[in-house]
Order: structure tokens, then sequence, then C-alpha cells
């Protein structure tokens, strides 16, 4: 029950320094709805599944947090990322996104709200750096499972996999890494 | 270790999170791909083999559902359950399991959020090179919209033509006109 608690304080704390960052985003931020590209978005006839027909339908591409800029930087060299790091962040915005703001109807200031907090370096920065960290945990445990495997064979990948097996849900993904690589891969990897 | 977040590497991420909400729609790059991930994408790809896209999300969500419409002998009549006995006995056929319940065909997709109306969902799309997010949202209780949130805007309208736009759009609209 005290572990509950304290995660509930916790993103109770979380939601209000976001609401403070969003309104301070706000306060110096230019409206996003007007300046947006809009696309009149008409589909072709294709068959998708079960569903053949054309559609039309709005888009409004919208920028969020630059993933060129000089804020990315230190992380980029810290967790040895590629220099596009574009699903670091969308993986990091669509969590943002889905527990902030999960509604379907939305006026136009939600809609800037959003964009503020997608845009605001003090929220993203961190989530983005929180993903870039698990990821590059995950591929060092493939190098070593995969070392390990190639130079020491049948007994010391069961042992590793064990190890893997007890690590975080992240490691967990490990897993299905490895089985599904074949021997020619690990050497090239190894 | 410097590469790019591959496909797959996403799809861990929302395999791990407890979010039912977010999904990836997922391109399927056969062919095209780099020696460590082969093995991976191979297997995955394989279960969708008909399909070019398809969709991923968290682990355990919606489990009594999918597992109904597949089961085989149940609800005999939904496209859902017809569909699936189509890809199971293409599957035992080839020997495969079949897919995982965190990965869904586009009309598995149509019929998880059918049951899930009332949230909107918020997906990454893979525009093959880049990855973006789509929020469908009726804007001031009006106007049926997609934001495309897009960290690297170039001004162009590259992005926004990328075929994977074009699939989310006839994916949230289709059923809904």
């Amino acid at each position: 029950m005290m572990a509950d608690t304290s995660l509930n304080d916790d993103d109770a704390d979380d939601d209000l320094r976001l609401q403070a960052a969003i309104q301070e985003s706000l306060a110096s931020a230019s409206p996003v709805m007007e300046s947006a590209a809009r696309f009149s978005h008409q589909t072709g006839a294709r068959s998708i599944g079960l569903t053949a027909r054309a559609i039309s339908a709005s888009v409004i591409e919208i920028a969020m947090i630059d993933q060129w800029g000089a804020h990315f930087q230190p992380s980029i060299r810290e967790f040895e990322t590629a220099s596009a790091i574009c699903g670091y962040v969308s993986c990091a915005a669509a969590a943002l996104i889905s527990r902030h703001f999960s509604e379907y109807e939305m006026s136009r200031e939600r809609v800037e709200q959003m964009t503020a907090m997608l845009r605001q370096h003090d929220v993203m920065i961190p989530a983005v750096r929180e993903l870039m960290q698990a990821i590059l945990e995950d591929r060092y445990v493939v190098v070593v499972v995969v070392v390990v495997v190639w130079s020491q064979g049948k007994r010391a990948e069961a042992l590793t996999m064990r190890l893997v097996d007890a690590a975080g849900p992240t490691f967990k993904a490990t897993r299905r890494t490895f089985e599904a690589m074949r021997p020619r891969d690990m050497c090239v990897i190894g | 270790m410097r590469d790019w977040v591959a496909n797959y590497e996403i799809g861990d991420v929302l395999r791990c999170t407890n979010d039912p909400n977010v999904f990836f729609l997922r391109h399927i790059e056969r062919g095209d791909v780099k020696h460590e991930e082969r093995g991976r994408v191979a297997i995955e790809d394989a279960l969708f083999v008909d399909h070019r896209y398809f969709f991923e999300r968290c682990h355990g969500a919606d489990l009594a559902l999918l597992h109904e419409q597949r089961g085989i002998g149940r609800r005999s009549g939904s496209k859902l359950a017809a569909l699936w006995r189509r890809r199971v006995a293409t599957e035992r056929a080839r020997e495969e399991e079949p897919a995982p319940t965190w990965m869904l065909t586009c009309d598995e997709y149509d019929l998880v959020m059918h049951e899930r109306r009332r949230l909107a969902p918020v997906i990454i799309l893979d525009l093959l090179g880049h990855f973006v997010i789509g929020k469908p949202i009726l804007l001031d209780g009006e106007e049926p919209c997609l934001l495309v949130y897009n960290s690297s805007p170039g001004g162009d309208q590259g992005y926004i033509a990328r075929p994977s736009i074009d699939v989310l759009v006839q994916q949230l609209y289709a059923r809904a006109e």
C-alpha cells in the first residue's frame, strides 16, 4: 500500500510540473493551429484488409520539439545514439499524449496545450533520455549475449539467458531479439 | 550500437508498457533490412505475409476480446473470426505459430478500436526513414482531423505524402463514413 501511495504522489507531482511547464510554454508561444500546415487528404480507393474506398480527411501537420536541436546533443553523445532520433522522440511523445491528452473531442485550446507539452524541453528531454537509456541497455545485452554464445557455446547461452530473464522488462524483450538471430548474424555482430 | 531505432525496437518498447491506447503502425520492410534485423523481422513479418502494414501495441491489452475473436468455432459469424481462421489455417500450413496478441492486422485494429471507441488512439507512424505521431481528433466538436506531430519539420509536404499517412487515414475514417 505504501508503494502505491508513493507512486500516486509521484504521478501527482509529475502532473503539476507538467501543467506548470505547459502554462510557461503557452505564455511565450504563438498559436499553433493558425499556422499549422493543413492538407485536405484524399486517399486512393485501395484495399486495406476489409476496406476499399476513397476517403477525404483533414491532416494537420504540427511541429513538435526539434529532434535536430542543440538541446538533444548531450543526450545523443551520452547514449551513443544515431544523430536521427525520431524513433525515441516519437515513442516518448506518444506516451505523453496518451497519458495527458487521451480524449477524442478537442478544442483548439487543448490542441495548443498538447503542442506546448510536446515542445517543452523540460518535459520531452527526460522522456526521450529514458528511452535512449533503455534501448542502449537492450543493445548492450544483445551484444554481450551474442559474444558470449559465439565464444562459449550452448552452456553459456543457457546461463546468459537465465540472467536476461531475471532482468527487467526491457531486457526480456531482448530474448526475442536473441532467439530470432541466427549464428551467421551473431558472428557478424560479435 | 549507434544505429537508428529499429521497427522491432519500437514494438518492444510498446510491448513493455501498460498503455493500451498507444499503437505503432508498422510498415513491413521486406528485402531491405540489415543483418542484425533480418532474423527478427523475418519471423514477425512472416505472420503478416499478405499485408504491408500491421499494428503493434502493449502486451496483454484486450486479451479476452482477441482470444475470443481468434478462437475457432466461437462467434463464427464475425468477419474477424473468419479472417483469423484463414490466417490460422495459412499459418498451420506453414507450421508457424499464430501472431501474438500484441500484433494486430488492420482489421483486428478496427475491431479493438470499435470496442474502445471512447478513447482516441495515439499512433506512431513508420514513414520508412522517419517516425511521426498521428493523433485523430474531433476538432471543436465538428471537424474530424488527423494531427500529425513531426519532430523534423522541413517545410515541404514530403512526409505527409508518404503512404503510411494514407493508410492511417483510410484506417481511421473508412468505417466512420
